[in-house]
C-alpha cells in the first residue's frame, strides 16, 4: 500500500518519462524572396501578429531546422511574444551548409511554457522560400 | 503585372500585418502566394497614403490611388507592353497608340484599296473648232497630296473622228503632255468607258502638278461630254 507522497512521487516521474513529446509539426514558412527582417508565418499568418502557441506545460527547444531555396547567408532566430519579442535562440545559415541544416542546440536549452507564443523571423541576411521547424521536449 | 513595394525613405519601413521590412531605399517584390495578405493589410495602404512607400506595377510607380488598388487586386488600367511612354489606357477619352509596322502596312494596304474619288472635272459643250482646245478648268494637286485617277471618259455625238485628252502640267510649269487619250470613233455615239485599266486609281500626280482636258475634232460639229475622276489624298 502507497502513501499520497510517494504516489505523487511515481506520478511525476511517470508525467516526466512518458509525458516527454515532441512537436514535430512545429514549422513556420514563407514563399518569396524574404529580405532581413521578416518574419516567417504560421499557416498565413505572419508569426509576428500571432504565434504558435507551445503545447507542452513546460519544455525545451532541442532542436532547429532551417530549409531555403538557395544556399545563403542569414540567421533565423526562434522568438516569443509579446512584442518586443524575446529571442530565444538563433541559428546561422551560411552557403557551407547548402540548402537545409538541422541544428541541434546545446544546453543551457531554451525554456518554453505552455504560455508561449513562438515565432520565426529572418535576419542578418535573407533568404528564399524558407521554411523553419523546431522540437520542443517537455511534458504534457 | 508585378507588384512591388519601394521604399522612398532611407530608413528601413516595418509593415507589421505582413510581418516584412522594407529595406532603405529599397524594394520588394510581393509574391502571388500573399497578394490576399497584402491586400488585407492596413499598414501598406497608410504608408503608401503618406508615400513611405510607392507601388510599382513592373513598369512605372503608380499614384498613391492606383498603387493601393493595385495591392488590393481592383486596378483596373493596363499599359501598352514595350511603350516608351508609359501610356496608360485605361479612362474615357484614353487613346491606343499604335506603333505595330505589321499594323500599319496593313492600314495602308487596306487604305490603298479604298480609294474615295474627291476630285470630278467635267464639261459638256458644242465643237466649234477643229483645233485642239481646253475642255475643263485645270486642276491642280494640292499641297502635301497625291492624285489618283479613278477614272477618264468621253462621250460625242457627231459620226467624225474626236480626240479626248487628259493631260498633264509637272509641278504648275513648263508644257502640258499627254498622259491618257480618247479616241472617239465615227459612226457612233463614241466611247463612254475608259479606254484604260485604271484599277483602284493610278498615281499620276502629286502637290503641285495641274490635270486639263482638251478635244481635238476633225469637223466643227456636235457636242462633247468629257471628265476625269480621282482621289486627292
Amino acid at each position: 500500500m502507497l502513501d499520497c507522497e510517494t504516489l505523487a512521487i511515481i506520478e511525476e516521474i511517470v508525467n516526466q518519462i512518458a509525458g516527454v513529446s515532441a512537436s514535430p509539426g512545429f514549422t513556420w514558412g514563407r514563399s518569396g524572396n524574404l529580405p532581413d527582417q521578416t518574419f516567417l508565418l504560421n499557416d498565413t499568418v505572419p508569426s509576428n501578429v500571432s504565434g504558435r502557441q507551445v503545447p507542452v506545460q513546460t519544455g525545451q527547444i532541442t532542436t532547429v531546422f532551417v530549409v531555403a531555396e538557395d544556399p545563403g547567408t542569414y540567421d533565423v532566430r526562434i522568438f516569443k511574444h509579446p512584442s518586443p519579442f524575446t529571442t530565444l535562440t538563433a541559428v546561422s545559415m551560411v552557403p557551407a551548409y547548402g540548402r537545409a541544416k538541422t541544428f541541434s542546440l546545446t544546453a543551457p536549452l531554451p525554456n518554453v511554457s505552455n504560455v508561449d507564443e513562438l515565432g520565426a523571423q529572418i535576419i542578418n541576411g535573407s533568404a528564399k522560400n524558407a521554411v523553419v521547424g523546431c522540437i520542443i521536449r517537455g511534458t504534457l | 503585372m508585378s507588384k512591388i513595394i519601394k521604399n522612398n525613405t532611407g530608413s528601413n519601413v516595418f509593415l507589421a500585418d505582413v510581418g516584412v521590412t522594407i529595406p532603405a531605399s529599397g524594394q520588394y517584390v510581393i509574391p502571388p502566394t500573399e497578394y490576399w495578405l497584402w491586400a488585407a493589410s492596413s499598414d501598406v495602404v497608410t504608408k503608401i497614403g503618406d508615400s513611405t512607400l510607392t507601388v510599382n506595377d513592373g513598369s512605372v510607380d503608380l499614384t498613391i490611388s492606383d498603387g493601393v488598388d493595385l495591392v488590393k487586386g481592383i486596378f483596373q488600367k493596363h499599359r501598352l507592353i514595350g511603350g516608351t511612354d508609359s501610356t496608360i489606357i485605361g479612362n474615357v477619352l484614353d487613346k491606343l497608340k499604335v506603333h505595330d509596322p505589321d499594323v500599319l502596312s496593313a492600314i495602308v494596304n487596306l487604305t490603298t484599296n479604298v480609294f474615295v474619288s474627291n476630285i470630278f472635272k467635267f464639261n459638256e459643250a458644242s465643237i466649234t473648232s477643229r483645233n485642239e482646245t481646253d475642255f475643263t478648268t485645270p486642276y491642280t494637286v494640292a499641297s502635301g497630296k497625291n492624285f489618283y485617277l479613278t477614272s477618264f471618259a468621253g462621250s460625242y455625238d457627231a459620226q467624225s473622228a474626236m480626240y479626248v485628252r487628259l493631260k498633264k502640267q509637272t509641278n504648275g510649269s513648263g508644257p502640258f503632255f499627254t498622259i491618257f487619250r480618247l479616241n472617239m470613233m465615227p459612226g457612233g455615239q463614241g466611247d463612254t468607258s475608259p479606254n484604260f485599266p485604271l484599277g483602284n486609281g493610278v498615281l499620276v500626280g502629286t502637290a503641285g502638278d495641274v490635270f486639263k482636258i482638251t478635244v481635238e475634232s476633225t469637223i466643227a460639229k456636235g457636242t462633247v461630254f468629257a471628265a476625269f475622276t480621282g482621289a486627292e489624298l
